[in-house]
């Protein structure tokens, strides 16, 4: 930094340049030129004033220099010994450095490696935990006891059944079996029919009665909830089925929709794909009981209900005297009570095994859509939320520490002028 | 010096050694070619020939450690070395409080008016007068430009001011030790 010139003139006169350059010439050894002689002898007394090298200073000098000049690697280090701060042993500049490229890129790929090896692992740990969250909720699942046709003559509704828990489907052979091993007159249990997509059904249901249920929880993002939940109530009426009754709360951080629906049990399998293809699942059970002896038998009650009707009609034709008439007329309005009980307990199950109950919660949190795997757009994503966290964090380091930088550099260059300026004053008388 | 001190970017082990062997071998050439001048300007600066011993030393010292921020866009290896000799004899003037009272050297004085002739010594009694007349801005220009030998360039650097106005300022001082001269004649 030059100190602002005291004098602004625009520089030296003709006249003081050539004396200027006489004065070099002089200085140089040339003979001085006409009209130069004064100028010469004055250069020559100054020249001659010049304060003479001593050899005391010249053999001091020479010592410093023999301790420093030649370096730490082939002497002592003496005098300048910290000025070879850069030098390495053997005379080498030594780059700190110059690992660091190297190192770092070893270091990252380390990292790398890791991150990929640790989401992997966590991948297939997702996927066990929700096998496992799966096979829970089957276990959990309560297979409810038929008891509908407790008032048919031999049927009582006792009796609970726990699923198999084993996350298969659970053979119907297993249900006949213990159908046929139960008691006379007595229901037993189906086992619950828990499975993934496209296994739902079970072997042999379209032989047997099935009253079949299904709990569905959808996680979604908040945002869209009410989206998913407008989407189930589309396909549950294309599948003609209803909603039996549907209630949402949301709030600024979350959002839940519950749905209770009615839906054709044949078409009920491709009716739940295309629900939990609307988002995440996070829980799916499903129950099935087998109805085909309470279905059969209210069936069965029904058919015997109306032949005897049938029949006492024909007697109620054939009777001669009054007395008869009105006997078999309230045998008649006793089997007409008989076949209105029968035929609403046969429409009661057969509308259990027509319809199925299947409630669906959805829930939604932020970032709720999430489906736990790590795709590449969630590395994308990833990627792109870190850079945000590195650029936010710089923007405020930059906040920071620019407006400190600006300080330093301010008082640096006030230091160094006011330094300069005392160094300078030493000059002034 | 040669700008060799300013290579910063070696880019081999080898180019490293041969870099810093150039730099040794520059700085050495710079010790040799200017230490007397060095000691001339400071002790003329000084007046004082052991506190000019010291500082020659000590600026030689600052100069061999900073060796690898010499830039030679900036300047001469003379004027680079020429800078940090001023700042060492500034910090020693500052430092002692010697510029007013000091006075010139009565050995050099004594010896060098014994041996000349009557009219020679009678001119340099004058120009010494003059020379202890000038203020020690004029003083260091004279030191810099007679006694160290350097360009008006290299002045310039050394005191931080244009060519041009060190040029004028040096021409100034010249007129001012030529007057002194004439009226002491």
């Amino acid at each position: 930094m030059k100190l602002p010139d005291r004098d602004t003139d625009a520089g030296p006169s003709p006249e003081a340049e050539r004396e200027l350059d006489a004065v070099d010439r002089l200085l140089a050894g040339e003979r001085p030129g006409a009209g130069e002689e004064g100028l010469a002898t004055l250069v020559a007394d100054l020249r001659a004033e010049r304060p003479p090298y001593s050899l005391s200073l010249e053999q001091e000098l020479e010592r410093l220099r023999e301790n420093s000049f030649r370096g730490p690697r082939t002497g002592p280090r003496g005098w300048f010994s910290g000025a070879s701060g850069a030098f390495a042993e053997g005379g080498r500049l030594r780059r700190p450095g110059g690992w660091l490229a190297p190192a770092g890129g070893l270091a990252t790929l380390v990292v790398v490696a890791t991150v990929v090896v640790s989401v992997a692992d966590q991948g297939g740990q997702d996927q066990t935990l929700d096998a496992g969250t799966f096979l829970s909720d089957d276990q959990n699942a309560k297979t409810v006891p038929e008891s509908a046709g407790g008032g048919a003559a031999g049927v009582s509704g006792s009796g609970s059944g726990s699923g198999s828990g084993s996350g298969e489907i659970a053979p119907l052979s297993a249900a006949e079996d213990s159908l046929d091993s139960g008691a006379a007159g007595e229901l037993a249990p189906a086992p619950n029919t828990t499975s993934n997509k496209g296994e739902r059904t079970a072997r042999g249901a379209a032989k047997r009665q099935q009253d079949r249920s299904a709990t569905v929880s959808l996680g979604t993002d908040t945002s869209k909830v009410s989206e998913v939940a407008n989407q189930v109530v589309q396909i549950t009426e294309t599948a003609g089925g209803v909603v039996v009754s549907s209630n949402s709360n949301e709030t600024p951080t979350s959002a839940v929709a519950n749905l209770q629906l009615q839906l054709p049990t044949r078409s009920l399998d491709s009716t739940l794909d295309q629900i939990t293809d609307l988002a995440n699942v996070q829980s799916l059970n499903e129950a099935a009981v087998d109805i085909t002896k309470p279905f059969v038998s209210a069936q069965d009650n029904l058919a015997d209900a109306r032949a005897e009707r049938k029949q006492l009609l024909r007697a109620l034709g054939n009777a001669k005297t009054e007395q008869e008439a009105d006997a078999i007329q309230a045998k008649i309005d006793k089997a007409r009570r008989q076949i209105s009980r029968a035929e609403s307990r046969f429409q009661n199950i057969a509308r259990r095994a027509r319809l199925s109950a299947v409630a669906v919660n959805i829930d939604g949190t932020p970032n709720g859509d999430d489906d736990g795997n790590w795709s590449l757009g969630d590395a994308a994503d990833d990627a792109l939320s870190a850079l945000k966290t590195v650029a936010g964090v710089l923007l405020i380091s930059a906040a920071i520490l620019a407006p400190l930088a600006l300080l330093a550099i301010a008082i640096g260059l006030v230091a160094r002028a006011i330094g300069r300026r005392r160094r300078e004053s030493a000059l002034d008388d | 010096m040669q700008g060799t001190i300013a290579a910063k970017a070696p880019e081999t082990t080898e180019t490293q050694r041969t870099n810093a062997e150039a730099l040794e071998a520059a700085f050495e050439q710079l010790y040799r070619s200017s230490r007397e001048d060095v000691f001339a300007y400071v002790a003329g600066l000084l007046r004082d020939r052991s506190a000019a011993e010291d500082v020659t030393a000590l600026a030689f010292e600052r100069a061999y450690r900073k060796r690898q921020r010499f830039d030679s866009r900036k300047g001469t290896p003379r004027a680079w070395l020429f800078g940090i000799a001023r700042n060492a004899a500034l910090d020693e003037l500052r430092r002692r409080k010697r510029i007013a009272a000091l006075a010139a050297d009565p050995e050099d004085t004594a010896s060098a008016s014994l041996d000349e002739e009557a009219e020679v010594a009678l001119r340099r009694t004058a120009l010494r007068k003059a020379m202890a007349g000038l203020d020690t801005r004029d003083r260091e220009l004279v030191a810099l430009k007679f006694f160290a030998g350097l360009s008006n360039a290299e002045i310039a650097t050394v005191i931080g001011l244009s060519e041009s106005n060190a040029g004028t300022k040096l021409h100034r001082t010249i007129e001012k030790l030529r007057r002194a001269c004439d009226e002491a004649a």
